[in-house]
This record gives C-alpha cells, sequence and structure tokens, in this order.
C-alpha cells in the first residue's frame, strides 16, 4: 500500500477541506551555459587583464533576462562549496570583488543565442603579496512563475595569483571532534581547517592516527583529498571515517591537515574513551552466482553471510553486499533500528529459490530491542513496493546470529520488532521461525482452515 | 629658484600631457584555451504536487538534471526558496508551509534531505563529460497549514572547482 493511500484512508476529512490552487504554468527547459566559466590567472601590478565569457540558452528556451553579478569569495563549511559573498560580508583582505567588472550587470539572451561579454580585471599598482579572489554569479534576473520551478545557475571562480608575490599557503586546525562510537558504524573524524595563509590550495587532506595508551599507532586513515581550493580566510570540516577494531581503554587520535605535497599544515590531537570494544563496519564483497551450482557470498569479518542453492538464478550474477551508511526509509511502526544494516546488489528479479542469509548482530542492535534478542528480525525494505517486511527470523543467542530466507535482495536491517516470541531462541538447533509480519490475506486463510477443521473435528464426535 | 620653477612647469606639462607616461597600465588579452565550459540543463521544470492533501504526495516521474562541462573537477549545488525562509514552500504574501520541501536523488531508497540550507555538492565530479542526474521532488501537509497556491524555486548552481 502506498503512502498516499495510507493517507487517504487516515485523514479523509482534511483531504476534502485543505486543498491547494497548483498553479500550472508552463515553465520553460532551464538551461544555461557560460564559457569562460573558471579565471585563474597569474597577474601583475599595474595591469587591466581582459577576460572572454559568454552566455548562451538552447533554441528552446524562451528569451531570457540573466544577471551579472560579482561577489566576494565565500566557501561553505561543510563541502567547502563556493558561496558567493555580499559586500558586507566580504571583508577579506584578499577580495578580488572590487577588481572585476563585467560588461552589463544584465544580458538579455534570445532562444539559442550564445552572447559574449568581458570580464575587466584591474590589478593596481602595488597590490601586494599573495591571491585575490571573487565570484562571477550569473544567474536569472527573474524566477518562479510555477508550483515547484527549477531554475539554473553557474559560479564562475575568480582566482588571481600576483606573480612574483610571497604566497603563504598556511591553516590552522580551528576544531577537531570525534563522532559517537558505534559498532557497525564508522568512527567519523571531523577537523575544521582554516585557511590562514594569503593564497589558496587544493588537495588538502586530513589524516589520522589513532594510539593506544602505549603509544602504540592501532589505526590510521585518510580522507580524500578536497577538490575545492581552500580560500584564505575560510573554513572548510574535513570528515574522515574511521574503522579499525578498538579494545575497550582510552586512545589519542590525531588531525594532521596535509598539503598534497604532504607538507603538514597543523595538527591537534584528542582523546576518546572505548566503552565497549568496537568493530568496524564489514568490508565491501562480491561473489559470482550461478545456475548450476550453489555459492555463497560472505563477508571477511562474519557479519553477513549469503547462500544460494543450486538453481537460485537462471543467469550467472555477481552479487555484492556492503554495509548500508545513508539514513534508512521510514520504518514500520514501533520498530527500531540497530546499528547493522547492509546492501545487496547485482539482483534485478527475484530468486529461483530462496536464498538464505545469516546476519550477526551486535550489542548495539541488542540494545535497540532492550537487551531482548527475540525481538530481533531481519528487516528487508523492498524498493519496488517502498516499504520494509519483516522476515521470519530464526535467532542463535549462542552464535548472535539472525537468519532469514528470501527470494529478492534489497536494503537490510536488524530491527527490534514490537511483537516478540514469534521467534524461535534455540542453540545450535535452530527451529522453524514464525512469521514477524504474516499478510493479513494468510492469516484469513488459516483461520479458515482452523474453523473447518475444528467444524469436521466437532461432527466426527 | 628660476630653474625650479622652470622645471616644475615642465613636469606638469609632461604630466597633462603624457599621463600615460607616469601611470603605464597595461592591457592583455587574455586568449588562448580560456573558454572551458560548464552547462547545467534540467528537463521538466516545473513539476506540480496539483492539489495537495495532508500527508505525502510525491512526484514519481523525476525530473533531470543534467551537467555538461571542459572541466575537469566541477560540482553543482542545490538551494531552494520559496520567499523569505530558504526551503519551505510560500505564499507570495509569506505564509509558508510548516514542513519543508524535500529533494532525493533517487525514489528507490529515498532519502529526503530538507532544502533548508543549500544541498553542496549536490552533483560533483573530476571528469569533463555529460553528467545526468534524476531529482524527485517531495512535500508533506500538516494538517495545521492553511489552504493556499504556495510555490517554491530550486536552483541549480553549477561550476569549475
Amino acid at each position: 500500500m502506498s503512502v498516499c493511500h495510507l493517507t487517504k484512508i487516515r485523514f479523509p476529512v482534511f483531504v476534502l477541506v485543505l486543498f491547494f490552487i497548483a498553479a500550472c504554468a508552463i515553465q520553460p527547459a532551464a538551461a544555461l551555459k557560460v564559457e569562460g566559466a573558471k579565471i585563474m590567472l597569474d597577474v601583475v601590478s599595474d595591469t587591466n587583464y581582459i577576460f572572454p565569457m559568454a552566455v548562451s540558452i538552447n533554441p528552446t528556451d524562451p528569451a531570457s533576462d540573466y544577471a551579472v553579478d560579482v561577489l566576494g569569495f565565500g566557501q561553505t563549511v561543510e563541502g567547502g562549496s563556493y558561496t558567493p559573498l555580499t559586500a558586507a560580508d566580504d571583508t577579506g583582505a584578499y577580495s578580488a570583488r572590487g577588481l572585476v567588472t563585467v560588461d552589463s550587470p544584465v544580458i538579455h539572451i534570445e532562444p539559442g543565442q550564445r552572447k559574449a561579454f568581458n570580464a575587466t580585471i584591474r590589478v593596481p599598482q602595488n597590490i601586494g603579496d599573495g591571491g585575490r579572489y571573487a565570484l562571477i554569479h550569473i544567474h536569472p534576473a527573474a524566477t518562479g512563475g510555477g508550483q515547484t520551478s527549477f531554475a539554473t545557475a553557474i559560479i564562475v571562480p575568480v582566482m588571481l595569483t600576483i606573480q612574483n608575490s610571497k604566497l603563504a599557503e598556511t591553516g590552522t586546525i580551528t576544531e577537531m571532534g570525534v563522532g559517537d562510537i558505534i559498532a557497525g558504524r564508522p568512527i567519523t573524524v571531523s577537523t575544521t581547517l582554516k585557511n590562514t595563509g594569503n593564497h589558496h590550495y587544493y588537495g588538502a587532506v586530513n589524516q589520522i592516527t589513532v594510539t593506544d595508551t602505549a603509544g602504540k599507532t592501532v589505526g590510521t586513515a585518510k580522507g580524500d583529498p578536497a577538490t575545492n581550493a581552500m580560500i584564505p580566510g575560510q573554513s572548510v570540516r574535513f570528515t574522515t571515517p574511521v574503522s579499525t577494531p578498538l579494545a575497550v581503554g582510552t586512545y589519542t587520535i590525531k588531525s594532521d591537515m596535509l598539503l598534497g605535497s604532504g607538507a603538514v599544515l597543523d595538527s591537534k590531537t584528542t582523546s576518546v574513551t572505548v566503552k565497549e570494544a568496537y568493530i568496524p563496519p564489514f568490508q565491501e564483497s562480491s561473489a559470482k552466482v550461478t545456475p548450476d551450482s550453489p555459492a555463497t557470498l560472505a563477508v571477511p569479518e562474519g557479519t553477513v553471510r549469503i547462500s544460494f542453492p543450486q538453481g537460485a538464478v537462471l543467469a550467472e550474477t555477481t552479487v555484492a553486499v556492503k554495509p548500508y551508511t545513508g539514513t534508512l526509509p521510514d520504518l514500520p511502526a514501533g520498530a527500531q533500528a540497530g546499528t547493522t544494516s547492509f546492501s545487496v546488489d547485482g539482483l534485478s528479479g527475484l530468486l529461483a529459490k530462496d536464498a538464505t542469509v545469516t546476519v550477526k548482530y551486535n550489542n548495539a542492535d541488542l540494545a535497540a530491542a532492550n537487551g531482548d534478542a527475540s525481538k530481533l528480525v531481519l528487516g528487508r525494505y523492498d524498493r519496488g513496493e517502498t516499504h520494509w517486511t519483516l522476515l521470519p527470523t530464526t535467532i542463535d543467542k549462542n552464535a548472535m546470529t539472525l537468519t532469514a530466507s528470501t527470494n529478492r535482495f534489497s536494503t537490510w536491517a536488524v530491527l527490534a520488532a514490537p511483537s516478540s516470541g514469534q521467534t524461535s531462541t534455540s542453540g545450535a538447533d535452530q527451529k522453524a521461525a514464525a512469521t514477524q509480519s504474516p499478510a493479513p490475506g494468510s492469516l484469513l486463510i488459516c483461520g479458515l482452515i482452523s474453523l473447518i477443521l475444528l467444524a469436521r473435528s466437532a461432527r466426527k464426535k | 629658484m628660476k630653474k625650479l620653477l622652470f622645471a616644475g612647469i615642465v613636469a606638469l606639462v609632461i604630466l597633462l600631457v603624457f599621463p600615460m607616461m607616469v601611470s603605464a597600465v597595461n592591457t592583455v588579452s587574455v586568449s588562448g584555451n580560456v573558454l572551458g565550459y560548464i552547462s547545467v540543463n534540467v528537463y521538466n521544470t516545473s513539476p506540480n504536487f496539483g492539489t495537495l492533501s495532508i500527508g505525502t504526495d510525491i512526484i514519481q516521474t523525476p525530473s533531470t538534471v543534467t551537467v555538461n562541462t571542459s572541466y575537469t573537477s566541477w560540482h553543482v549545488d542545490l538551494t531552494s526558496t520559496g520567499g523569505t525562509i530558504p526551503g519551505y514552500m510560500q505564499i507570495g504574501g509569506g505564509t509558508n508551509l510548516t514542513i519543508p520541501f524535500n529533494m532525493s536523488k533517487t525514489i528507490a531508497v529515498p532519502n529526503w534531505v530538507h532544502t533548508t540550507t543549500t544541498w553542496n555538492n549536490f552533483m560533483s565530479g573530476s571528469a569533463a563529460g555529460n553528467y545526468p542526474q534524476d531529482v524527485y521532488v517531495q512535500q508533506i501537509v500538516s494538517p495545521i497549514d492553511t489552504e493556499g497556491a504556495y510555490s517554491i524555486t530550486a536552483t541549480f548552481t553549477g561550476g569549475g572547482t
């Protein structure tokens, strides 16, 4: 049942009362092309630079006005995206906003037209050292017209390096933090770096080292190099996952912010206490499954194991399992997610024969069930039907595993279901599991059969 | 004294007649392979919820954002505004819905993102080329929302990095 259907059932009155007038304006395709969309120049004092640019739209687009604004060069802390700064906020010493002008603040374009214009950069005498920065924001002069409308815009970074000047590429860590330490989830180390120099740099990278109380290195991690430049005066947060097993104890986590060359910009340390042995997320693994023989897909850590019987697939396919790190879709009412979740890719349809999925649950999963393992089930999110199915699950408390059969794969999670006592809790000799979420139809059929049997039994007596 | 005065007058004349001699601003026309490009296109630019009812309405047919670029490092950020408050559908007069406008890049396992702040790196890449990306929109209406014609504009802003 779709969410919309649920809605109609739950709020029949409001559906009639509350309505919205849809503005059905036909919107044009929003297409914007900018040539000369990145200005990186080595400049000298007392020189003007004429930089050619052009704006064009598709022949199917309507005539449009585009505003061309020269603004300060800001960056978002999260991700370091380039973001325009108004004059009031653009107070840094390395702004080029006042150096850049464009031919016209508004460009009118007819369908399919390309309009060339120039950006003029006036570098004054004695400009000083380092770099100078601005953004040229090209955007529709007016938007809207529909209930929901999309628009497109282009930001042109202007990055000027003053030739023969003293370039300082330095940085300071202004903040460092370590996220929650939860089994099955990566530990995230967040380091905020501020460019304290006078010139931008690319490829800054966060290198993490974890040491124990004896000073022994027990884990390392390195984030991806920043793809955006770091602009003088701007701060960007680098979030680096650490996936190394940690025993109970206290650890020192060190963050080194490096330039692409390996030069250290700054370092900072913090300590964390691990109160419960930390198990990192499992490694992504894959296996080839063929129709003529059984196959097993298991991750090295033993967290997930999927057994395919012979004839489960009709053609050879590669199946992969990986930790699911996103936000899980809305859970069924009353269900709680543990920390173990994963996705299985490579199978688009149904299996010809059920596969067996065995998942090792951890203490955090158990905590989601308030310590009652019998409440744990394997949940499968069916993408096509956009809902969760709580599978009949067998529990082995000794091995701390959950096992279920399935004829399809998607996103999986260990869930604590509201109802208990429906799963087997034996040890090695697993009993048949009861269904956690029996379909109403099957309940009805079972009920009818029971009634018929009872009636026949009564007649015999 | 006369000589000094004469020299001063000569200097002044030179300044007035040949200003460029003392303030020689060079002009450089940048040319060559500078005209790298980036284009951002959106198809189905006006997805419409029609008449909204309390609960969830999802646009099942996605819009598609396509980036075509010659830059080897690029990104697209997403911002939305219906008026004064980012990320909320709003009536012209200023009333906004109580629940933010959401967007997702997939419908298979929707990961709805409130657009109350900029969605940085909605798309990004490290190679030149043509890159399509589906985008879905969602608006949940609360029982306390008032009747009206609400609207919002989502802007995809691309650029080289």
